[in-house]
């Protein structure tokens, strides 16, 4: 990101942003709530554009990219929410699936795919449940399975932990490290300084849409 | 049939069962909004019917000079045929008109009179383009004018009062129908749009994990063709009950062939697919 802001009916939610993550890094971004944390990740997402500045994510860059390009992009950048934004009406391997279908994986590969991951994340037992039937955790799990499922070089964390007890953020957060060793870079946003603590890698402030180290 | 539209069919029909109330009240609007369509094509269809019949009822009466030898009656019935806006000439002798004025009156003139005082006539039947108060007074002055003819006899105010209100029950009726047309078309779009509103969070997850719009689009189309294509057959099948119930009392009205039957199933399913297309385009950003 270079000099990046972002601008909504008059009132501005970010300013003068740098930022740079390379392959494999772990980016923390704290803040409390209303700093602009979630506009930063939307912004690396591509769901919105910005108002002055560019985003550059991989080849894909704010000024030029098309709205068929962001489609792509999005198959390379794995977003997970604090709400977990998972189709409720369908269950834990349709939601994982879905990803693969999108980008016209083959029958046979997604299934092999879907339940590599969901092994990875833990939730194999859970392939066939509905979504209703999870805890916050499990939902998560989903969630992250869904966002790796596409091999994305990045994965964007908005809150990951926000709607889970202590012992479902320390899974998740364990979970999110070791996708991070295997070369993914991660760049998660939080309010929870305690759990920036237990993570290694850099650490970005951002307070009133600006940034601080 | 490739992967990406195999799995859009599939997830289509999936939908349908993810959404039933919505589905369920998306249908059921389509096929009451095809039954009333329906019934309003049947009452214009009769409009029309209506309307034709009594044109083709314009006739004059050409009352023939009694004197006339039967070469010279039959030389007048070809001129009278060769005017312009004459469709058909009909001889009816002094026989013929005496049996026809018993009939309808229950009087014998012979009876009375001793004698049959009517005339021999021609009944003359007036080109649909001549159905016109001047159209007729035209062809009655110009037989009028032909050698042997003692009188025309037609009802001007009749044909007048005919005319005017013939075009104003066909303008209402117009009016009505396209009226009912709007209505068809405002009322299905507008469900199809709800159903699709109710699914707008799941467009939004599909959008955020890279799917295009064409793939999130095509399951929706699947569903709004397919409830079309349902609303539209059950909106058929009342009408053909309808149209039997009614045939079975007023066996003279007419009754609706096949193709006209699936004409709902066909317009349930364009409206079903430019519907959810529509609404689709509202809520992918």
């Amino acid at each position: 990101m270079r000099n990046v802001g972002y601008r909504i009916d008059g009132n501005t939610i970010l300013e003068n942003v740098d930022l740079e993550v390379k392959s494999g890094e772990f980016l923390s971004i704290v803040g409390p709530s209303g700093a602009g944390k979630s506009t930063l990740l939307r912004l690396m997402n591509m769901e919105i554009l910005p108002s002055r500045g560019v985003v550059d994510v991989a080849r894909y860059k704010s000024h030029t990219v098309t709205e068929q390009d962001i489609p792509y992009l999005r198959r390379k950048v794995g977003v997970i929410y604090q709400d977990f934004k998972l189709l409720e009406d369908r269950d834990v391997y349709e939601n994982v699936a879905f990803a693969l279908y999108a980008t016209g994986t083959r029958r046979k590969q997604i299934k092999r795919r879907v339940f590599k991951v969901l092994a990875e994340t833990g939730i194999s037992h859970k392939r066939y449940a509905a979504i209703s039937n999870l805890s916050g955790g499990e939902k998560q799990r989903v969630a992250i399975a869904r966002a790796i499922v596409n091999e994305p070089f990045v994965l964007l964390a908005d809150e990951p932990t926000g709607n889970l007890d202590p012992e479902s953020t320390r899974d998740i957060i364990t979970l999110i490290k070791r996708i991070n060793k295997r070369g993914v870079a991660v760049i998660m946003a939080t309010h929870k300084m305690e759990l920036v603590n237990t993570l290694d890698g850099k650490v970005v402030r951002i307070e009133r849409g600006r940034m601080g180290r | 049939m490739s992967l990406n539209l195999a799995y859009s069919v599939k997830e289509g029909f999936k939908g349908l069962k993810r959404v039933r109330m919505a589905t369920f009240v998306t249908v059921s609007t389509i096929a009451i909004t095809h039954i009333l369509l329906g019934v309003f094509l049947f009452f214009t269809v009769h409009v029309h019917q209506l309307v034709d019949i009594m044109k083709n009822r314009v006739s004059l009466e050409v009352f023939i000079d009694n004197s006339l030898s039967t070469q010279d009656r039959e030389d007048l019935g070809k001129a009278i045929q060769d005017l312009p806006g004459v469709r058909q000439v009909t001889y009816v002798s002094k026989d013929e008109a005496l049996k026809k004025f018993a009939r309808d009156t229950g009087i014998d003139p012979v009876a009375l009179l001793g004698d049959n005082p009517l005339p021999a006539s021609y009944q003359i039947a007036v080109d649909s383009d001549r159905h016109t108060p001047q159209g007729i007074e035209d062809v009655a002055s110009a037989v009028q004018g032909l050698k042997g003819v003692d009188d025309v006899v037609y009802n001007s105010a009749f044909y007048k009062v005919l005319a005017n209100n013939m075009n104003r029950a066909l303008l209402v009726d117009g009016f009505l129908f396209g009226l009912v047309i709007l209505s068809t078309i405002l009322l299905v779009a507008n469900t199809l749009r709800l159903s699709i509103f109710a699914q707008r969070t799941s467009i939004r997850i599909m959008e955020l994990v890279g799917a295009t719009r064409g793939f999130i689009r095509r399951p929706y189309l699947v569903q709004g063709l397919f409830q079309g294509f349902m609303g539209g057959l059950v909106g058929s099948a009342a009408m053909w009950l309808c149209g039997l119930i009614v045939r079975y009392y007023f066996p003279s009205l007419f009754s609706m062939s096949v193709p006209v039957i699936l004409v709902p199933v066909v317009l349930g399913m364009i409206l079903g697919y430019i519907g959810s297309s529509v609404a689709l385009r509202r809520f992918l950003t």
